[in-house]
Formats: structure tokens, C-alpha cells, sequence
């Protein structure tokens, strides 16, 4: 153990300082969406800052005129749920064997996973791909497509690559085979990173609607993002009706609820489950702050 | 941990397996079931089998799918078609050009561009409507109005047929509020004695004025002459006033039209020095130098709307954000504050974009190739062209939130009050961008407007000492007032640029909004002077002068090839 | 522990049939090949089939027509992109240089990793990693609301400090400031992807072999030694692959990024290419023109990477793909 000298006291406190100075930039925002979700719209326009002004909860209500809401919230978990595992099995195992030796064309395959990040033909292939594939109203549309991640698997890879060959090589002598090596040894070696790939995938699974919005009309597999853009949608439409046709009566033209407020609505419902979450994930890749941290 | 995991893949892989088989049932078909009835256009309706269609556009609708409001009911009551709705919003062409590219259109939707639609033709995909029009258009085909759209459909169309039916024709405009005018505040106009405006310039010394006697709003913001939304200098700046002096505008204001003749500008808006586009721009930069322009304005998005509707700005160009805040005076407890729109007397124009008439209609609607009932279709688009429907898709079923009296169509005291959610159980605009006539559109049968809750409330103070002024006994009155034409039946084509072109306008666009601006904020007169020389110098790298005659020939060969429509109309 | 039977057994060749083309190594090869080539297909199928899209690139496309009978137009709408006066060498600068300063500061996640691996209160740190992530799920519409809120003239929360401090004299409108706008905006960039970057960072610190540290220790190494010596070789590898990424995706800067912060003073700085495609896009309404921009830009990534790895071969001694 070394000494602390008071520089070292210092510098400590300036690492400190700095990164709890980043840290309320970025608490902020959140925060002051977090009120503006409370408050009235009025109150909006004039500015809420520090607590809600005007304390209503008429952006959520309106989401719960849905009849569809808990279904969404239902289809929502198990995409999240089913696809991230999905998603971090294949990306994962993939980017194992890549680092395989005895993988032949090894370079190759790789070379062909990393390139397909950046290439794409656009919204329409990939719409007629999915459509000729029968993902049409299906719910697989929304978990097998997204199996392979190669940035996923270029992260595994460079992981995997740092743990030492000799565990592998003996667990090979040892005679086992190479789903046994995949599953034994290095998924837990891997937490850190599989805990990460994890939450991006949980994450992009329950921020996705565009597969929703283009090719499943069922509203028995709509999901919630979908639905809260549809409800944010309607509002915005509410006020354009109102606005062709100018009504003088009392009624469309005056509505508390802006999309403003439904947006910061929307922002809270999404990132509220994501924070619930975070906790489990987030023990296995902070090892590296506990473990790999410099001590003293 | 490989067990749980094991186990957890197993009950997933289970679910899985069930959620895909319901999911799979939930896809939704057509079940369409023909019926002989459906040979002959006039079998009553009632008796007609029960059919599903599917449709996309904009409704004002929460959850897609089947609806159950009452209207919806009526429908299927009437026609025994079912709608299965898909709320495409306002804007969403990419889902309609995945749609089309898949050949995987529901059965009717929204008419997409003409070059697209030129494809769609090529490749089978959208049904010629002629013949189905011909036999089962019993409303269309009695009304002068509605044939005027076919005729103009037919003439616009790639191939001469028709292809698309438009809903929302006329206007709605209401003779009391114009979409697009120069609303003042008259409560503060009248403080300071109404003094005369001639000219734009005279416009903005009151304005000037009027922003000193409220220098704060309510919460105590600052107030403004005028302020705009990002790129959306042209609104505020020149429509307004365009629209008071007669002129229709159009193809990314780089031309406008004549509401009287049909005739497009022959000065290059752009190029020439005293042009209305930079009338207008000259009287935003005064009110800039005079630091009643809100700096805002090249910045603000949303918040443009927040703004308005809390009395920001003095001067509101356009009518909805006028409403919007003339009520929200009166919910302030202040409702002697009101934006009025000025008329095109004050400033001795002879024309006055009053009523802005579509004559196509705002929406079109098209039948895919792919729809098994195409005959239904037609008798639906059909049945919702009518003016009787056009009042039910406003206002409800009569009955509901109005009933006739003396023959006149008068909304329920209950209906004035009702909030936006009531409104909607109703089913009182659901419809109402899919229905034959737009809401200010005159019913020659009650000679009342289509949205009976027009000009129904009472007059404004505001509203009674503007009429007041002008010594008249309406508003409408008032803005007819000297005034030779006030409807703009100008029908135009101003059909697309080639490919090549395309690049240089979208550039274009570009380089105006950056003059626009750098217009507004010049400091002084003399800086003005310069930053239009180069604005004006820059052009020619945009080959705007090619684009502007491209623009020019399009209205006047509309002119020439809509003559037949506009003899419909005569 | 080398395993001797299984070198002699090998190196025997197989003796199942007259054939000694499948070696064990080789078997083992095409074991190995089987267990990958389910994803490969797969990847092939949802990758690589809809580039035959890019077909569409070089026709007028017309809906339902099979490729074969479309009508070829060679290089037009390439050739679309650079027709407009010089606006894309303008577009094209803007990536660049948005795209050069991101990877400019492309450590700072790295830097940010390693800061908060010095925090010795462990729920502390979890609580600032929390937090610092926040900032990754607001979309962009939201985020020029806020900044907004933050920074117009009227009574923006920022001008109205700055003025009752007395640091300004009159409100600032950096939303509208050209000449600030890349700086800015990289800030921006900075604020919102820093905390959820770095945890790629964080999970790899903990693959660093935590006897190094034991045995700097040992030799009495300081804590910023161990840092420069341990901790940054560490994420060394991962650095780089991503850097390389990042280096192949220049002309892909985000949409929404830049399309929500545009307005006509400083479109001369913060037009992408991305929104300039877009913007032309919606003028045309033509697919085939989104589909060549789409095309050029992946060969062009392709190209960059293949560049980028080459330089890591010879700055490195290694290629990273």
C-alpha cells in the first residue's frame, strides 16, 4: 500500500469534483423532463425548472384511453425479454468461434460478419425481404431478424481475445467439446461484456417501433413504443384538426394536453423500466471499477 | 446458472410457439363476400351483404382497426361496409412507399404523387376509376361541384383517366376567419385610435406601437411584433399580406397566383427589387431594427405555437394560431384581447383571398388493384362524398350534438361545451378529412355551412367594435367590402421539375431561407440594400431563373388545359 | 500438458477409407465450419440478399417490374449528388469535419472509464454510471427542446445566469451561432454518448488480469503509473477496434443529430450528408436516389476500413479484421 501524499488527496477530490459536475449535466435533463411530465401544459409554456408546477397526470391518462396499453406492455416485455436473449446467445457464440483458430476461413468470416454494418439498401428491400420471409403480423418479425449483431460480435471477440488460451487449451485436453468450452468457460469469463450486450439489446429491443409501424398492423402485437407514438401521433392530428376546421365551440380547440408534455410522458414511460433494470445488469460489468480499479 | 438458463430457454421457446400461432391467426384479411347486388349501382344499401375494407389516410381516430363510434356505425349501417382504419398521420410517405414498392396496399388509400403515380399505373397496381365512377357515383355524378373534381382529376392524371376521388373539397374558410389574412390586435389598435393603414410600412409603425402599450405578456414575457417558427420565414413575413391583396401562392414561393385572372406573377419575384416577396421581408427587417422582431425565430420549433397562444406576438398570419389565442384571452379572464384579421379595403386592394376553394379536394383517394370488392369501394367513396355526410363526419349524426330547426342544422348547447374527449365518443370528426366537402363549404340545400358549429358563437367585443368601424352589419361584410373577387377558384398544375432541376431547387430552398434571414436581420436600410444585391447576384448559380419559368409555364398551360373545369364551374 | 497420442494420430492421417483427405484437422475444420455456417446463412439472408436492392441504384425503378425489365440509367443519380452549384463539397466538409472531431475526442469515453475506477465508494461510482447514461435516452427532439429552454434569447435559464452574473451584456444565441456550431455540437455529441460509450470501457477494465496491478504494487508502482501502464494497455485493443469502426462509419454522422439542431444560420455548417440526402430525397421522392447515396456510402465505409486496418498493420504490427 502506498502512501496517500496530499496531492494524491487532491487529485482525488479534482476526479471527483469533475466527474460529479458531469454527472448533474447529465441528471439534469432527465430531471426537468421527469417534472414537465407532471405539470400542466400552461405551466410548461412558462417554464418549469426545479419542482412541477401545476401537478397533473393527464399525459399518462390519456395513454391509459388505450385498451391495448397493458397488451403493449405485455409484447414489449417478451420482445425485450426474448430477443436480448436471442440476440447476445448468437452475437455472442459467434464471436467466440471467430476466435477459434481451428475455424477455418477465420479472417474471412469475419471480414464478411464486420462489413454487413455498413451496408444497407434501404427501407425497402428490407421491407420486401421481411415481407416474402412471412414476417408480416408475426411476432417473430421482432426477434429473429435482429439475432446477429456484428458489432456485438466484434466486441466479444476483442473481450474474448484477452482471456488467457491456457484455460482454454486445458479444457480441451480435458476433452470437452466446443459447446461445453462456450458454455462452461467463456460465458462466465464474460459477464462484464455479455452484461453489457445485454442491456444495449434490452434497450434497442424496447425502444423499437419502426418494425412495428411498418409491417405488423395486429394491434394484438403492438407494442408500446409503437403505441405511444401512435398516441403522440393522434394528438399532434387532434391539433391540426381543430386547426382546418377552425371550430369556434369550446370543445377540440382547447386541450391540456401539448405534445410536449406527452413527449416527456413518453420519455419517463420508456426510460423508467430501463432504470428498474440496470441495477442486476449493471454489478456484473462494474467489476471493473470494483476489481481491475487502481487501489490506493 | 446453465440450468436456469435451460429452463428458461425451454418455457420461452413454449411461448414463443404460441404467441407465432396467435399471431399468425391475428393477421387481418379481407372477407369480402360478392353479391349479385352489386351488378347494379342502385340496390339500396340496407341490403347490401357486409363487406371489409381497408383503408389508410388521416382519421382522427385512437386505436386503429374497426371502430365504434356511432358514425362508423352509420356507416356500415348504410353501406354494410366495415372500415378496418390505419391512421397514417399527416406526413408519412415512407410507409406509403414501402406499401406501394411490396404491391402491398390496403384497399383504399391516399393518392400518392404524380410520378409515383405514374408507376402505380405502369405496374398494375391502382384501379382506373372511369367506369366504376360512371356506375356506382350516384352523389358524384348529381353534384356540379363533385364532377368539376372528376374532370380535374382526369385532366391532372398521368394518362387521362381517373384515378383518384377527392374528399374535402371547397373550403374552410369561414368568411369570418381567414386561414391566412394579417390579424392584429384590434383591442390595441383601438387604443391607439385606429390610425390609417396603407401600406405595409404604416403596418408596421402601428405594430410598433401597439407592442409599447403591452410589453408583457401575462406571465409576464416579453412580447413581440411578429416571430416565426424555423424556416418558416415566407408565412410570417409575405403570406398574409399576399393573401389580403388577392394572390394565391404556390411551388415553394417562388411563384404566386392572381386569384382574379389565374395569372402568375410575370416579375421574378426573387430578382426584382420591390416584389411582395421582398415587401415583405423589408417589413420584417424594420420591425427588426426597431427590436420588435423576436430573435427567437431562427431558433424556435414548437415553442412557436406556445408563444402565440399566450399573446406574444402582435402579429398573427394565419387564423388557426388567431383562435387559439383569442380563446385562451378569454379563459384568461381578459377577453376583450383579440386578434382580428384586416380586411383588403384599408389597403385598397381589389381582391381579397377570402375563401381558398379546393376544387380537386384536399385528400384523394385511391383504389388498389389488390382490393377484392373495388365496386364497394367506389359506392363507399360514393356514399361519403355527399353533403348530408360531410355534416355527420363534422358534427356527428343528426340528432346527437344537433338537430334541424327552421331548416337550418344548429348545434346542442350541450355540443358547444363539450370537451375534445366527448366529442370524439360522438364520432364527430372521425371523418372529417374523409368525407365529400370541407367544413366551410356552403350546403345549397340549408344554405348553411357543412360544420354547423361555424359562426355560431356569439360576437366578440373586439369582433362587434371591428364591425363597428367599418360600418357594416357582419364580418364577412366587412371583408367583402370593395372587393371584386374574394374566392380563389384558381386551379393549378405546377406538375415537377426534371431530375437534374431537382438538386438545384432543393439548393435553392436553402439559399432563400439563409437570405431570408440575413434580410431580416440587417441592421440598417443601407445593409438591407447589400444583403439583397448579393442575395439577387447568388441566384443565378441556382439557375432559378430556369426554375421560376418552369413554374411560370406550369400556370399558364393550367390555365389553359383546366379551361374545361373552369367552364364547369361557371 | 501436451497431449502426445493425439500429435502421432494426427499427423498419421485418418485410416477410415483410402482417402487421406480428411485429416482429423481437417474434420475438426469442417466440424467447426458446420457450427458457424447456420449463422452465416443467416447473416447472408438478412445482410446481403436485400443488397440486391442496390440494383434500383442504376434504374428508373418502377414498382412490381422485376429487376430485368427495368430501365437502366446508368450513373444519373449518382451524378444527382454533386449537380447542385458546390453545396456538396460544403455538405461533404461538414461530415468530415463532425465526423474528424467526434473521433477526436473518442478517448474521452475511455478517459471517463478509467476516472470513475478511481472512486473509491463503489455505490458512488454505480450511481454516477447510472446517471451518466441518462442522457443516451432522450431522443434528439427532446434534446433541442431542452437545449432550447436552456439557451434562447427570451429566457433561456443559461442567458438569464450568465446575465445576472454579469458575464454577458446582452443574450447569447449559440443555437444560432455558425462559427460556434461544430464545437457545439461535438460537445453535444460528448454530453449525450459519453456515459453510455464508456460502459464498453468499464466492462473490459475488468478483463485485465488483476495479479498486474498486485505485482505493480509490489514494485511500488504509483497509481498513475498503474494507469498508464495496466489500465490503458489493457483497453488498448478494444480502443482501437472501435476507433477503426468509427473511422469507416466518417460519413454516417446521425440523422436526427443534426436534422433537429438546423436552421438557416448555420445549415452552412451542420448540413450532413445524411440530411442533405434527405432533404433532396423528399424533394424527389425517388427511391433510386437514396439507394445509389445508400450504395456509395457503404462502398466507401468499406473502403475506409480496409484503409484504417491497413495503417494498424503497419503502425501496430497488427490488423485488427
Amino acid at each position: 500500500m502506498e502512501k496517500l501524499t496530499a496531492k494524491d488527496h487532491f487529485l482525488k477530490g479534482l476526479n471527483l469534483f469533475i466527474l460529479l459536475v458531469f454527472t448533474v449535466a447529465c441528471f439534469y435533463p432527465l430531471y426537468y423532463i421527469f417534472i414537465n411530465a407532471f405539470s400542466s401544459a400552461d405551466a410548461i409554456v412558462r417554464g418549469v425548472y426545479l419542482i412541477p408546477s401545476e401537478f397533473t397526470t393527464v399525459y399518462f391518462n390519456s395513454l391509459l384511453d388505450y385498451s391495448s396499453l397493458f397488451n403493449s406492455v405485455f409484447i414489449s416485455t417478451m420482445r425485450t425479454v426474448f430477443g436480448t436473449i436471442i440476440t447476445v446467445l448468437c452475437s455472442t457464440y459467434l464471436g467466440y468461434m471467430v476466435t477459434r483458430k481451428d475455424l477455418p476461413f477465420r479472417k474471412g468470416i469475419y471480414r464478411y460478419i464486420i462489413i454487413t454494418m455498413y451496408l444497407g439498401a434501404g427501407l425497402i428491400p428490407w421491407y420486401i425481404l421481411m415481407k416474402d420471409l412471412g414476417f408480416k403480423n408475426n411476432f417473430l418479425l421482432y426477434i429473429i431478424p435482429g439475432a446477429v449483431n456484428a458489432f456485438d460480435v466484434v466486441l466479444v471477440k476483442t473481450y474474448v481475445e484477452s482471456i488467457p488460451p491456457a484455460l482454454e487449451e486445458s479444457a480441451e485436453i480435458d476433452g470437452a467439446g466446443v459447446l461445453t468450452i462456450f458454455f462452461k468457460l467463456i460465458i462466465p469469463l464474460s459477464l462484464p461484456i455479455v452484461a453489457s450486450l445485454t442491456i444495449f439489446s434490452a434497450v434497442g429491443q424496447w425502444n423499437t417501433w419502426s418494425d412495428n409501424f411498418y409491417l405488423v398492423s395486429d394491434p394484438k402485437l403492438c407494442t408500446l413504443q409503437y403505441l405511444l407514438y401512435k398516441c403522440l401521433q393522434s394528438n399532434m392530428s387532434n391539433v391540426t384538426n381543430s386547426i382546418s376546421n377552425i371550430r369556434d365551440s369550446a370543445a377540440s380547440n382547447h386541450t391540456n394536453i401539448t405534445p410536449t408534455g406527452l413527449q416527456d410522458a413518453m420519455t419517463v414511460i420508456t426510460v423508467l423500466p430501463i432504470l428498474v433494470v440496470y441495477p442486476f445488469m449493471q454489478k456484473y460489468f462494474t467489476k471493473g471499477i470494483m476489481l481491475g480499479a487502481v487501489k490506493g | 446458472m446453465k440450468k436456469v438458463k435451460m429452463r428458461v430457454l425451454s418455457s420461452a421457446a413454449a411461448l414463443l410457439l404460441l404467441a407465432t400461432s396467435t399471431a399468425c391467426n391475428g393477421d387481418n384479411s379481407q372477407t369480402g363476400t360478392s353479391s349479385a347486388a352489386q351488378a347494379s349501382g342502385t340496390t339500396s344499401a340496407s341490403e347490401q351483404a357486409p363487406v371489409n375494407l381497408s383503408i389508410e389516410g388521416l382519421f382522427s381516430i385512437k386505436e386503429d382497426g374497426e371502430q365504434s363510434d356511432p358514425v362508423s356505425k352509420y356507416i356500415t349501417e348504410k353501406t354494410g361496409v366495415t372500415l378496418n382504419i390505419s391512421n397514417l398521420g399527416d406526413s408519412n410517405n415512407d410507409k406509403l412507399s414501402a406499401q406501394i414498392a411490396g404491391n402491398d396496399l390496403p384497399d383504399l388509400f391516399p393518392t400518392p404523387a404524380t410520378t409515383t403515380l405514374k408507376k402505380m399505373i405502369e405496374a398494375d397496381e391502382i384501379v382506373p376509376l372511369d367506369d366504376l365512377a360512371a356506375k356506382y357515383g350516384k352523389t358524384l355524378n348529381s353534384d356540379n361541384l363533385a364532377k368539376a373534381m372528376i374532370k380535374s382529376n382526369q385532366l391532372t392524371s398521368p394518362d387521362g383517366k381517373l384515378y383518384s376521388i377527392g374528399m374535402c373539397r371547397g373550403t374552410w374558410d369561414d368568411g369570418v376567419n381567414p386561414v391566412r389574412a394579417l390579424y392584429i390586435r384590434w383591442d390595441l389598435y383601438k387604443k391607439l385610435g385606429y390610425p390609417p393603414i396603407k401600406s405595409l410600412d404604416d403596418l408596421a409603425n402601428v405594430l410598433i406601437q401597439m407592442q409599447k402599450l403591452e410589453p408583457k405578456t401575462k406571465d409576464g414575457k416579453k412580447t413581440y411584433a411578429l416571430g416565426s417558427s424555423v424556416d418558416s420565414y415566407e408565412f410570417t413575413c409575405c403570406v398574409g399580406y399576399w393573401r389580403t391583396c388577392g394572390f394565391c401562392d404556390g411551388a415553394d414561393k417562388l411563384q404566386y397566383l392572381d386569384i382574379e385572372t389565374g395569372k402568375p406573377a410575370s416579375e421574378n419575384l426573387l430578382t426584382t427589387k420591390d416584389s411582395l416577396f421582398w415587401q415583405g421581408f423589408k417589413f420584417a427587417n424594420k420591425l427588426n431594427q426597431a427590436g420588435v422582431f423576436d430573435p427567437d425565430s431562427f431558433t424556435q420549433t414548437t415553442q412557436y405555437a406556445d408563444k402565440v397562444k399566450t399573446g406574444t406576438y402582435m402579429l398573427l398570419p394565419e387564423g388557426w394560431n388567431a383562435t387559439d389565442a383569442n380563446k385562451k384571452f378569454k379563459e384568461d379572464g381578459t377577453p376583450e384581447k383579440g386578434y382580428v384579421a384586416l380586411p383588403a379595403s384599408m389597403f385598397g386592394y381589389s381582391n381579397y383571398m377570402l375563401y381558398g376553394n379546393n376544387i380537386p379536394g384536399e385528400r384523394q383517394f385511391s383504389i388498389a388493384k389488390t382490393c377484392k370488392n373495388p365496386e364497394r369501394a367506389m359506392q363507399l367513396l360514393d356514399f361519403v362524398s355527399s353533403y348530408e355526410f360531410s355534416r355527420i363526419a363534422n358534427n356527428g349524426l343528426e340528432g346527437t350534438n344537433w338537430t334541424m330547426k327552421d331548416g337550418k342544422p344548429t348545434p346542442t348547447e350541450a355540443y358547444l361545451n363539450m370537451s375534445s374527449d366527448d366529442v370524439a365518443k360522438t364520432g364527430a370528426g372521425v371523418y372529417d378529412h374523409f368525407c365529400g366537402y370541407e367544413s366551410g363549404t356552403i350546403d345549397p340545400t340549408t344554405k348553411t355551412t357543412v360544420d354547423c358549429t361555424k359562426n355560431v358563437l356569439p360576437l366578440t367585443s373586439y369582433q362587434k367594435d371591428f364591425i363597428q368601424h367599418f360600418g357594416e352589419k357582419t364580418m364577412t361584410d366587412v371583408y367583402k367590402k370593395n372587393v371584386k373577387t374574394y374566392e380563389n377558384n384558381v386551379l393549378v398544375d405546377w406538375g415537377t421539375l426534371d431530375d437534374d432541376m431537382k438538386t438545384y431547387e432543393t439548393n435553392l430552398v436553402t439559399y432563400m431561407r439563409q437570405g431570408e434571414t440575413k434580410a431580416i436581420l440587417a441592421k440598417n436600410d443601407a445593409e438591407f440594400e447589400k444583403v439583397q444585391d448579393s442575395f439577387i447576384q447568388g441566384l443565378s448559380s441556382y439557375k432559378e431563373d430556369e426554375i421560376f419559368k418552369f413554374y411560370t409555364d406550369a400556370a399558364n398551360n393550367s390555365l389553359k388545359k383546366m379551361q374545361p373545369v373552369y367552364d364547369m364551374l361557371k | 500438458m501436451i497431449d502426445i497420442k493425439r500429435i502421432q494420430s494426427s499427423s498419421a492421417g485418418s485410416t477410415v477409407g483410402s482417402s487421406s483427405f480428411f485429416t482429423d484437422k481437417r474434420r475438426n475444420g469442417i466440424k467447426m465450419l458446420l457450427l458457424v455456417l447456420p449463422f452465416l446463412i443467416f447473416i447472408f439472408i438478412f445482410s446481403y440478399l436485400p443488397l440486391l436492392g442496390w440494383s434500383y441504384a442504376f434504374c428508373d425503378y418502377k414498382v412490381g417490374v422485376s429487376i430485368f425489365k427495368q430501365h437502366y440509367v446508368g450513373l444519373k443519380y449518382f451524378k444527382m449528388m454533386f449537380s447542385g452549384v458546390g453545396n456538396f463539397t460544403i455538405v461533404l466538409r461538414n461530415t468530415l469535419v463532425l465526423s474528424g472531431l467526434g473521433i477526436l475526442c473518442s478517448p474521452v469515453p475511455v478517459i471517463f472509464a478509467i476516472m470513475l475506477s478511481r472512486v473509491r465508494n463503489g455505490k458512488v461510482a454505480k450511481v454516477i454510471q447510472t446517471v451518466t447514461s441518462f442522457p443516451n435516452f432522450i431522443s434528439w427532439i427532446l434534446v433541442y427542446a431542452l437545449f432550447f429552454a436552456l439557451f434562447n434569447t427570451n429566457d433561456g435559464a443559461v442567458n438569464i445566469l450568465l446575465l445576472k452574473m454579469h458575464l454577458i451584456s446582452e443574450p447569447t444565441n449559440i443555437l444560432a451561432n455558425a462559427d460556434a456550431a461544430w464545437y457545439f455540437q461535438t460537445a453535444v455529441g460528448i454530453w449525450k454518448g459519453t456515459g453510455w460509450s464508456a460502459i464498453i470501457y468499464i466492462a473490459a477494465m475488468s478483463g485485465i488480469d488483476q495479479e498486474l496491478y498486485d505485482a505493480a504494487d509490489v514494485d511500488g508502482a504509483g497509481s498513475f503509473q498503474k494507469i498508464l501502464h495496466i489500465t490503458v494497455p489493457g483497453l488498448l485493443p478494444t480502443y482501437f477496434v472501435l476507433l477503426m469502426l468509427a473511422i469507416a462509419n466518417i460519413l454516417n454522422n446521425g440523422f436526427d443529430h443534426y436534422w433537429v439542431f438546423q436552421n438557416s444560420l448555420v445549415t452552412d455548417r451542420l448540413e450532413v450528408l445524411d440530411t442533405y440526402i434527405y432533404r433532396i430525397g423528399i424533394q424527389s421522392l425517388q427511391y433510386s436516389f437514396s439507394t445509389a447515396m445508400g450504395m456509395a456510402k457503404s462502398l466507401v465505409s468499406v473502403l475506409l476500413l480496409t484503409f484504417a486496418n491497413r495503417l494498424s498493420k503497419v503502425f501496430r504490427g497488427e490488423s485488427i479484421f
